[in-house]
């Protein structure tokens, strides 16, 4: 792929945080990490807690502080950019987050949450069209029928039905890229590969880019197409799932491979 | 002896003030053995975490409790109402739950909230007291100077891990976990799932673990049940269960739980959700899910034995 291609290009990102006098030399979030994400790219950034993977996420999203290095996002060098401009810029970015319980506005009816980022970004202009393409979007996450889903607030959905609002909601401001935040972490096992399949199938379909952070190994081999290993902020293995199972070198990444699912070696039954 | 048994155990709560009680467990029975390791599995709302505070005494006092739960030979509900354990049978059960921030004191120092665990005989003697809580902390991997420490100082491995001690500090026969590793990394859930075999392994504990993590309990459980609508609905040898499962639940929780060799065209969701335990029917709980449901299913299975399990569907085959 030609880097014209590239939907995000991250190169040499340090990300440090302004932690006050004692932590004057602490050690940057993320230390220096360059990677891509291409048009219908699934690509998981794996690690544990303090790996730096949710800094990077927010380095895209102008929520993290970029300290040197660049993030491009459609060819375009983000920060030093201000307001109007930087909504503009980034509006090809949009988050998916982890907690369906506490992302989604208690208040807000499932169509106004998934027409806000309409409104936020100018996208639809009119109610009639905003409704209507609202529809469509819960008819694309799943929420069939659509119409039956649309009055509905938070509290009345499971947390499987919360997280694919959530999707619609970012589906809505028309990303390029989804940044996906440990999207299945939080809901039961029985429901996760539904939500996983739905962002499979977004990336096949739309030609989307998405970029899935997870803790949860198992997950990201079976659905990314590259991953990348993180620690202490740098990438130490990086690869298609079978490059990494099979070649990587890394003695933390064998230790990540070892402890998963320790219980199950092998591929359970067919019902 | 059985260190626990539990005989058809049912928990009945008022969820809604005003509203008639919601039956959430529903004839669960068990044993263990000292030694002996239980798996509770199953989605969120079937059940087993009111399974678990039922043993350990800790429903709220709007709960029902039916049944018998015995620790130790001691029946816990014997005209008790609400189902509250009498102090002396409490300090054979050492609870450890997911989320330590919640379950330590903030403000105690952890020596003296272990202390607080000890046996009232020890704790009485000083000096015997400070001994016991630097040795619990050692068990645990913990340097002896963290009684000083604060939970705040401690990072979520090291929290958990002094959860643990706690648990253990009164000299506990039955431990009873609800999703112990749930909230920590990989390999810090790795090393406490290591520190937990090897001190049940040694203190010869009997636990109850609570996880919607099949691939931990298969690990670290001999013996796996799993819940559905508040009912066990197959229980067995873990290596079985997870095996050659004959429930279609308990296939399609293995199927949606992807391994290192798993693509991604075998993990599925189960369709549907969980039923809701107010309005149960009378039929079998998991039928309108069940890809294999059938006209026989209309009636509520029984736990039947079959194969080296026991399991409720009707449909399910010896194999």
């Amino acid at each position: 792929m030609s880097a014209g291609e590239q939907l995000l290009s991250i190169r040499n990102l340090v990300v440090r945080y302004q932690a006050g006098r004692r932590h004057a030399g602490a050690p940057p979030a993320v230390a220096g990490v360059s990677f891509d994400v291409g048009a219908g790219e699934l690509v998981g950034l794996v690690g544990e807690s303090g790996s730096g993977k949710s800094s990077i996420a927010g380095a895209i999203l102008g929520l993290a502080p970029v300290g040197s290095g660049e993030v491009r996002l459609l060819g375009q060098r983000l920060g030093g950019r201000s307001g109007a401009a930087v909504r503009r810029l980034r509006r090809p970015a949009q988050l998916v987050m982890q907690d369906p319980f506490d992302s989604l506005n208690p208040h807000m009816t499932v169509t106004a949450l998934v027409e806000e980022p309409m409104i936020v970004h100018g996208l639809e202009r009119g109610r009639e069209r905003r409704a209507a393409r609202a529809l469509e979007l819960l008819d694309a996450v799943g929420l069939r029928p659509a119409h039956d889903f649309a009055a509905r607030r938070p509290h009345e959905l499971s947390g499987g039905q919360r997280q694919r609002v959530s999707i619609a909601a970012a589906l809505a401001a028309e990303p390029a890229l989804l940044i996906a935040d440990e999207p299945v972490s939080m809901l039961d096992v029985s429901v996760r590969a539904g939500i996983l399949h739905l962002l499979d199938a977004m990336c096949r379909e739309r030609r989307m880019g998405i970029l899935m952070i997870t803790h949860d190994l198992p997950t990201a081999m079976a659905f990314c197409d590259r991953l990348l290993v993180m620690r202490h902020g740098h990438v130490v293995a990086s690869g298609t799932p079978g490059e990494i199972r099979d070649q990587t070198l890394d003695a933390y990444t064998r230790e990540l491979i070892n402890a998963a699912s320790p219980g199950l070696g092998v591929a359970p039954q067919e019902t | 002896m059985n260190v626990l048994e539990v005989e058809r155990l049912n928990v009945e709560v008022a969820v809604a003030h005003d509203g008639p009680p919601t039956r959430i467990v529903r004839d669960a029975s068990f044993s263990l053995a000292p030694g002996q390791r239980l798996g509770l599995i199953g989605e969120s709302g079937c059940g087993k975490t009111t399974t678990l505070l039922a043993i350990a005494g800790l429903l709220s006092a709007s709960a029902t409790v039916g049944g018998r739960v015995s620790i130790a030979g001691v029946d816990q509900f014997s005209g008790i109402a609400g189902g509250r354990i009498p102090a002396l049978a409490r300090r054979d059960v050492g609870v450890v739950f997911q989320g330590t921030m919640n379950a330590l004191n903030p403000v105690q120092r952890i020596g003296a909230q272990l202390r607080e665990g000890l046996r009232a005989e020890v704790r009485a003697d000083a000096q015997l007291a400070r001994a016991r809580v630097d040795d619990l902390l050692e068990r645990v991997g913990l340097s002896p100077t963290l009684a000083r420490a604060y939970p705040h100082e401690l990072s979520g491995g090291m929290r958990q891990r002094a959860c643990i001690a706690i648990a253990l500090a009164g000299e506990p026969r039955l431990l009873l976990a609800d999703e112990p590793t749930t909230a920590l990394d990989t390999l810090v859930e790795q090393r406490i799932v290591a520190l937990l075999d090897e001190l049940c392994r040694e203190l010869q504990l009997a636990v109850v673990l609570v996880s919607h993590d099949l691939g931990l309990a298969a690990h670290f459980c001999d013996e796996i049940a799993v819940m559905y609508g508040g009912r066990i609905v197959e229980r067995g040898a873990a290596a079985e269960v997870t095996g050659a499962p004959h429930h279609p639940y308990t296939a399609l929780l293995l199927a949606a739980t992807p391994t290192m060799t798993s693509t991604k065209g075998q993990i599925v969701s189960i369709p549907g959700a969980p039923p809701d335990l107010r309005d149960l029917g009378s039929g079998c709980a998991f039928a309108p899910r069940c890809p294999r449901a059938a006209d026989v299913c209309a009636a509520r299975p029984e736990l039947r034995e079959l194969d080296a399990v026991q399991v409720a569907c009707h449909r399910a085959v010896s194999r």
